[in-house]
């Protein structure tokens, strides 16, 4: 991906996770469930690369394998030059101050019995960071920072509102200065005034502390106009990736197309010319997966093509840092 | 394409009592629906929007309860009539479909058993058999394939949007006049959302039904209804055909929802935000409920004491009106 | 499902397993000889030592408890010291008294439960308050005491219900004994008058047995209906046309009394210890006296084959229960199949 400056913070190759199920196959042994096949992408130092998909896609599993929350089963991870999958759990424990993570619930997140303040020196304690005064300061002037007094510091979580909450789990992620912050559907529970507010807000911090982020995201506006990069996934799988214009302003796979031409607009001059409503639901697949394209079963333009059915297309290079896993990409237009 | 006007709601003001006093959740709200019409309530969380649709249906439980108003379906007033009266136009003339968790289906019974109680419910004549058969025309109707097998599956057995297109085919069982649609979509993926609004416009063509649907999100009424109604603490500040309302704003509240959703246009450009919070409805502001956010009026004394009376704006579609002092000569800008 | 059977199974025998080891070891750990207890203090020591090899008292603790084992499944459940007959005998002539008893209050803390859960968390306010002080009172209230008023208020200061005479004033023919159940021996036999006798001795007893499961299960049921009640499911099922009371009994109750019906398996448990002391005061001809009896004269074998034939119930009910709760929940089916 050229687009992306020649050394990126974080390169992600080839990630994949599968999952084993409860439930017994034909031999007897366990179903697997691939949740992550042959992921890869980069993110530029201070850049944003969004990760897109609908529920199911693989997009959250991603984010977790990259930071190790959960264990990918092939792959690597390369952040600052270091491979973080060959770190030992106290190395990694250590590493963690440099990659934070933000999350869509901050009621589940956010401990209740926590004062604002505590909840937000945690991470700096937990890391051994400064002495205690220098700690409260920090706390303080990062609450500042996402537009609170720092007084708020003794209250506890749920006496402020989902989007104030959300701002609070900002600045304890960014109370360690890490170098990356993935952020997991950080305003997708939040009203659109709300999540305005969200999106300026990391904008500035963006710019102020040169932070990378991975921003997992269904909702297509919001990652148009907030991300650098763009990833499409489905089932697992890499569909389409590229610098965000391009990659909405002429999608070269079927499944881009048809995402892009799903979503509502309120400009009604953007809207699109014909609407391309995909049949059927994206639906988990369990052990062997098909040989030719996974979005097949779905695709307007592949379902009846001997070639999809066949063999799985790569994801090849369309233009300039623009690649889609597609034998007949930019067929399909919105 | 619009027929008759099939509800006609006047005055109507929900509220719920509290500890620290009366909150007045739905205040004054009035507008008809005709048949085949696709009205949308917009507006955010706090907004009154959902406890104005359980209001419609008489659903409001204590400690909520309605203050004032008339709901009048085909001519008959809801308000005030008993649980008994009720239960007869619930589910045939006026129904509901609401946003898809897991648990709008009972979970423990057979998709096939809540349709045919819906349907025996209303039409005592039919027979089981003749129930069941109906049941799987409906959802054949609304696109869930092998529609006899699946009628004896749970609704866990369903996926999301497939438990989605059950809650409408239930909701139009009985062939009622009006569907009232709590976030119909909001849980859904993009996709599965393309396809229920598709459903949802072939069934209003097809039926005549008139739809209500209530929703936080002004995308997919901007591509899907006829007319939007934004509502604020608890009233609806600004009406108007969906073209007119999105080409020029009224109301500042409008003005400022519109533009905080990201515009890809603009990218890197600082998105609109709305300062401060709604006002609490149990100590609402004497003047205009939006004034203390409000990039036009905030600070004014008119906006500050007297509460906006709506301006009628004819020419933005039947019914429109704006609840701002300023709203004629707003909406008056552009077109001059 | 037949996983989720095993399974079952198999936490089942476990328990039955722990509750046979504790039995056997109560009598084992007794003080006192039981051969010497069973002959008495002047039988001669090759007596004893002859029944001591006759009981297998000889060999080492797990063969002892393998004989034991094998007696139990045999319906060999030992002697009774005081009484000199076999333990199983005796217990099978008064266990259809208790299991009647049981099976009535039960019902009645059943009906009582479902009835007033249903109407206070549909109508809440004063009326769930009152219900809720009513269940606070059974479940604190000594049954024994409570018993005792209830005889003095009914049967002392009334005369309205029979006094604690067993389950069969004297004046009463007892009917052929077919079930065990004098109600229902009563009304094959078409004998209305001793039905009414049965029915009326029961009640106090019944009531007295039903505080405790009534308590519980009201509680359960109350907390689960309310919370189900809030779920989209009650609203949608009224926006279908049902009333919000058909709603809650159609819809609600089906759905708050699943976990309900897991959790009763532990009542049996408590119904079978309530009985004990309820059938001293009643005069109950029932298990629960020959216990007490049983404790009070250091008839150990009678307690030991009580201990374990509870616990055989015990684990049977919560077996039975999952089972049944398995079958109507289609997720729990599903899940298992």
């Amino acid at each position: 991906m050229s687009a992306v400056p020649a050394r990126p913070l974080l390169e992600v190759r080839d990630l994949g996770k599968t999952f084993e199920t409860t439930r017994r196959d034909a031999s007897g042994g366990r179903e697997t469930l691939r949740a992550l096949d042959g992921v890869s992408f980069a993110v530029g130092r201070g850049r944003t690369t969004g990760i897109v998909g609908e529920s199911g896609s693989g997009k959250s599993t991603a984010a977790r394998a990259l930071l190790r929350l959960i264990e990918p089963t092939q792959g690597s991870v390369t952040f600052d030059g270091i491979d973080l999958l060959a770190l030992a759990p106290e190395p990694l424990r250590r590493f963690r101050r440099r990659m934070q993570m933000v999350f869509q619930d901050t009621t589940g997140t956010l401990d209740p019995r926590m004062s604002v303040g505590a909840l937000i020196e945690e991470p700096l304690s937990v890391h051994r960071i400064g002495s205690g005064a220098e700690r409260r300061a920090k706390v303080a002037s990062m609450l500042e920072r996402v537009g609170f007094d720092p007084a708020v510091a003794r209250r506890r979580p749920h006496e402020f509102s989902g989007g104030q909450r959300q701002r609070i789990g900002i600045a304890r992620a960014l109370a360690l200065a890490p170098e990356l912050l993935v952020l997991d559907e950080p305003v997708s529970a939040l009203d659109v005034s709300v999540q305005a507010q969200i999106l300026n807000l990391l904008k500035d911090l963006q710019a102020e502390f040169a932070v990378s982020y991975v921003f997992i995201v269904h909702d297509l506006h919001v990652a148009e106009f907030f991300c650098d990069e763009i990833v499409v996934l489905y089932l697992g799988e890499v569909m389409e990736a590229g610098p965000s214009a391009a990659l909405f302003g002429a999608p070269q796979h079927p499944y881009t197309a048809s995402l892009v031409s799903a979503v509502p607009t309120v400009r009604r001059g953007a809207a699109p010319a014909r609407r391309i409503i995909l049949e059927g639901e994206i639906a988990p697949i369990s052990g062997e997966r098909p040989k030719g394209c996974i979005f097949r079963p779905r695709c307007p333009i592949g379902r009846d093509r001997a070639l999809c059915a066949d063999v799985r297309p790569p994801l090849a290079t369309t233009a300039a840092g623009h690649a889609a896993a597609c034998h007949y990409p930019g067929e399909l237009a919105p | 394409m619009t027929g008759n006007v099939v509800l006609d709601i006047a005055g109507l003001s929900a509220e719920f009592a509290t500890r620290e006093g009366t909150a007045h959740v739905v205040r004054d709200v009035g507008f008809t629906v005709r048949a085949g019409e696709k009205v949308a309530i917009v507006g955010e969380s706090g907004s009154g929007k959902s406890t104005f649709a359980l209001a419609l249906l008489g659903l409001l439980d204590p400690p909520g309860r309605i203050a004032a108003g008339a709901v009048r379906l085909d001519g008959r007033d809801l308000v005030g009539l008993g649980e008994g009266a009720l239960k007869r136009v619930r589910g045939r003339s006026i129904s509901l479909v609401f946003q898809d968790p897991m648990g709008a289906l009972d979970p423990i019974k057979t998709i096939g058993a809540q349709l045919v109680d819906t349907l025996r419910r209303h039409q005592p004549g039919l027979s089981r058999a003749d129930a069941r058969r109906r049941a799987a025309e409906l959802l054949r109707e609304v696109e869930v394939g092998d529609a006899e097998r699946r009628l004896d599956d749970y609704p866990h057995q369903y996926s999301g949007g497939m438990r989605q297109r059950v809650m409408i085919a239930i909701a139009i069982a009985n062939d009622p006049d009006i569907v009232v649609a709590d976030e119909p979509t909001t849980a859904l993926d993009v996709t599965t959302q393309a396809q229920i609004l598709a459903l949802f416009d072939r069934l209003v063509a097809r039926r005549g039904l008139a739809l209500l649907m209530i929703t936080h999100n002004l995308a997919v009424v901007a591509n899907f209804c006829d007319t939007l109604q934004v509502m604020y603490a608890g009233r609806i500040v600004e009406r108007g055909a969906v073209d007119a309302v999105f080409e020029r704003p009224a109301h500042p509240y409008t003005e400022a929802l519109i533009e905080s959703i990201p515009d890809p246009a603009r990218r890197g450009a600082r998105l609109r935000t709305i300062e401060g919070l709604p006002p609490d409805l149990r100590r609402l502001p004497t003047g205009c409920s939006f004034e203390p956010r409000c990039p036009v009026g905030r600070g004014r004394p008119v906006c500050r004491t007297v509460a906006p009376p709506p301006v009628p704006l004819a020419d933005r579609g039947p019914g429109a009106f704006a609840e701002c002092h300023f709203a004629a000569e707003r909406a008056g800008e552009g077109a001059a | 499902m037949s996983r989720f059977l095993i399974g079952r199974l198999g936490a089942s025998l476990v328990s039955l397993f722990g509750a046979s080891l504790v039995a056997f070891l109560i009598l084992r750990l007794s003080p006192g000889d039981p051969a010497r207890l069973f002959l008495g203090p002047f039988a001669g020591r090759e007596a004893v030592d002859a029944l001591r090899v006759e009981l297998g008292l000889d060999g080492s603790l797990a063969s002892q408890y393998l004989l034991y084992i094998a007696n139990f499944l045999r319906g060999d459940w030992g002697f009774s010291y005081s009484t000199g007959q076999p333990v199983a005998t005796l217990i099978a002539r008064r266990f259809p008294a208790t299991l009647e008893l049981g099976l009535f209050a039960f019902l009645l803390a059943f009906v009582a439960a479902v009835a007033l859960a249903l109407v206070a968390a549909y109508r809440r306010g004063p009326t769930d308050a009152g219900a809720r002080a009513v269940s606070f009172f059974a479940m604190g209230v000594p049954p024994f005491w409570f018993g005792l008023v209830l005889l003095l208020v009914f049967f002392e200061a009334l005369g309205w219900l029979p006094g604690p005479d067993g389950r069969l004033s004297l004046r009463t023919i007892p009917p052929p004994a077919v079930t065990g159940f004098v109600t229902v021996d009563a009304l094959l036999a078409g004998d209305g008058a001793a039905f009414r006798d049965a029915l009326a001795h029961l009640i106090l007893p019944g009531v007295t047995l039903a505080l405790m499961p009534f308590s519980f299960l009201f509680r359960l049921l109350r907390a689960n209906l309310i919370d189900i009640a809030r779920e989209p499911f009650i609203t949608v099922a009224r926006s279908r046309g049902l009333t919000r009371w058909w709603a809650f009994v159609r819809h609600a109750l089906p759905n708050a009394f699943l976990p309900t019906l897991t959790a009763s398996g532990l009542l049996f448990g408590q119904l079978l210890a309530g009985s004990v002391l309820v059938e001293r005061v009643f005069v109950w001809p029932g298990v629960g006296a020959l216990v007490t009896d049983g404790v009070l004269k250091q008839d150990f074998s009678v307690v030991q084959a009580f201990i374990l034939l509870s616990a055989v119930i015990y684990v049977l009910c919560n077996l039975a229960v999952d089972l049944i709760a398995g079958l109507i929940d289609p997720r729990v089916a599903g899940a298992a199949r």
